[in-house]
């Protein structure tokens, strides 16, 4: 992984870039580099944004560290050596792929010729990386969608989605966090709560963690959405 | 506590913005002309963050039922407070039962109301800026009850006045932004020569420039955007996201507007024309 190239786009903003290559790698430097950021310059900085292969860093004010590139030569030098183990938490998202929630899975397993209990299995079994969240509050960019199910998105985009809808769109997949305006082909619904501002952390879910879907039937997400509507569910999670 | 008589074109509250957030998708928000807003507040002591009444083109109709101080900053719109003009960039005493009448804009976009305090409206992740699916509230509707502060009376000064800060040019000063220098040297002075004419697809979301050179750029992986990132389209579009902007894209950026730009952009009405000065200071 090569050093990041320092972009400097407004006197309050200062971009770091990576080469443009979609990776879990990619997405762990990112991530450290983060943290070594939000460890060094916490006093200096206002916030910080992912992507791909970019972290945006957001000062403060028009007043950046002084030698901040040679600073963060050296602590990504040190870092080099010493990148602690990854660690994870893994959230298992319940999903409902039938009726009347999965409104494309039968055009999405027509268009690869394969059933629709092959799709849901191949969208269920992969381990999940978020690699940021982005787009609408609390919108999961994933890394980890099985080729075999790469899919053109629909020609004409829905003018409405219900919240939890979970979809494919080209390569990526993913789920709506809110009611929304998408082009993707829905294969099915999660009963839970993406983000709210009620709770300490609004986004269930964050960049850096693992994610799997969890096939559950009607009965099981009609089940869910009462926990889930009156506080006692409890997401499931892990760390590996 | 004022009251929402009639709500205007879209009124919404705003202050300077929600930060701290943009990690999980929330945008930045606050008030489109953030230097306005702070000339409505410093008039009235308040401090600049404080939550203010945005106003666009046509503005609400209020009934205070509390005494209070108010000052209006912005573009200029016809303001009358019980049937009498009143004067803007300056604070203005209200009484109990007062109806203020925000009309319309005679020039540019956007006015701000301030109230001594500031507007009490719920803070949601640290500001009380309207965002769908954050506050509660979109904007402004009839009916509506704002809360205000109760302050000791203080006399203001109110001889003390201010003029209009926004300045009225068309050119907007821009950084090059991370895919400028993958654009052609001929791209690049096509864009700088370029006069834009305003969209009318313009919102708190971006502000839509019309070109007339054909000039596009490939799609990016999705990256970081903020307020003022000034993006180009594979069919040719130049989107210039604006306060309400999502914190990430997949469109070039080609440019990034400084601040003070953004809120010059932000009073221009559809159909007034722009060019772009580019600023190599950071480089």
């Amino acid at each position: 992984m090569k050093f990041p190239k320092i972009f400097k786009l407004s006197p309050k903003t200062t971009l770091l870039q990576w080469q443009p290559v979609i990776s879990e790698e990619a997405q762990q430097v990112l991530q450290q580099t983060e943290q070594l950021m939000l460890h060094h310059f916490s006093e200096e900085i206002s916030e910080m944004t992912l992507a791909y292969n970019e972290l945006a860093i957001y000062w403060k004010t028009t007043k950046n560290p002084s030698a901040f590139e040679e600073k963060l030569k050296m602590l990504l030098n040190t870092a080099k050596n010493a990148m602690p183990e990854k660690s994870a938490t893994l959230v298992t998202i319940p999903v409902c792929y039938e009726a009347p929630y999965a409104l494309d899975l039968a055009e999405v397993a027509a268009y690869h010729k394969i059933s629709e209990e092959e799709v849901v299995q191949l969208h269920s079994q992969p381990l999940y990386n978020v690699s940021f969240i982005g787009f609408l509050p609390g919108f999961p960019y994933l890394t980890g969608l099985s080729e075999k199910l790469h899919t053109p998105r629909k020609e004409t985009p829905r003018t409405s989605l219900a919240k939890g809808s979970v979809g494919i769109g080209g390569a990526q997949t993913g789920v709506y966090p809110g009611v929304s305006p998408g082009g993707w082909q829905i294969i099915g619904r999660s009963p839970l709560q993406f983000f709210s501002t009620e709770r300490a952390s609004p986004s269930l879910l964050t960049a850096g963690d693992s994610l799997q879907f969890q096939p559950i039937s009607k009965s099981e997400f009609e089940q869910i959405s009462l926990e889930v509507a009156s506080g006692v569910y409890q997401v499931k999670t892990e760390i590996i | 506590m004022i009251e929402v008589i009639t709500p205007g074109l879209y009124t919404t509250v705003q202050d300077a913005g929600r930060f701290g957030h943009r990690n999980v998708g929330v945008p930045v928000s606050g008030a489109m002309d953030s230097v306005s807003a702070k000339q409505a507040n410093s008039l009235l002591g308040n401090e600049n963050n404080s939550a203010v009444l945005e106003s666009i083109m046509v503005g609400p109709t209020l009934k205070f039922h509390e005494n209070t101080t108010i000052a209006i900053a912005g573009a200029p719109f016809e303001v009358l407070l019980n049937a009498t003009e009143v004067p803007v960039n300056r604070p203005v005493s209200i009484q109990k039962n007062d109806v203020l009448t925000v009309g319309k804009a005679t020039r540019g976009m956007y006015c701000y109301l301030a109230v001594a305090g500031g507007l009490q409206t719920p803070s949601v992740l640290n500001s009380r800026s309207f965002y769908a699916g954050i506050t509660q509230k979109i904007k402004l509707e009839k009916g509506d009850k704002l809360p205000i502060q109760r302050l000791p009376e203080i006399l203001r000064d109110e001889t003390l006045s201010v003029e209009n800060i926004t300045p009225e040019v068309n050119t907007l000063m821009a950084y090059p932004g991370p895919e400028y220098a993958s654009l052609t040297i001929f791209e690049q002075q096509g864009l700088l020569e370029q006069k834009f004419t305003i969209s009318t697809q313009s919102n708190r979301m971006a502000t839509v420039l019309e070109c007339s050179v054909k000039i596009s750029a490939k799609e990016i992986p999705t990256a970081p955007v903020q307020p003022g990132t000034v993006q180009l389209t594979p069919s040719g579009k130049v989107i210039v996201l604006m306060r309400d902007a999502q914190v990430t894209g997949g469109y070039a950026r080609i440019f990034q507007l400084t601040e003070e730009s953004i809120n010059i952009l932000a009073q221009k009405r559809s159909g007034t024309h722009v060019t772009l000065h580019l600023d190599n200071s950071l480089s």
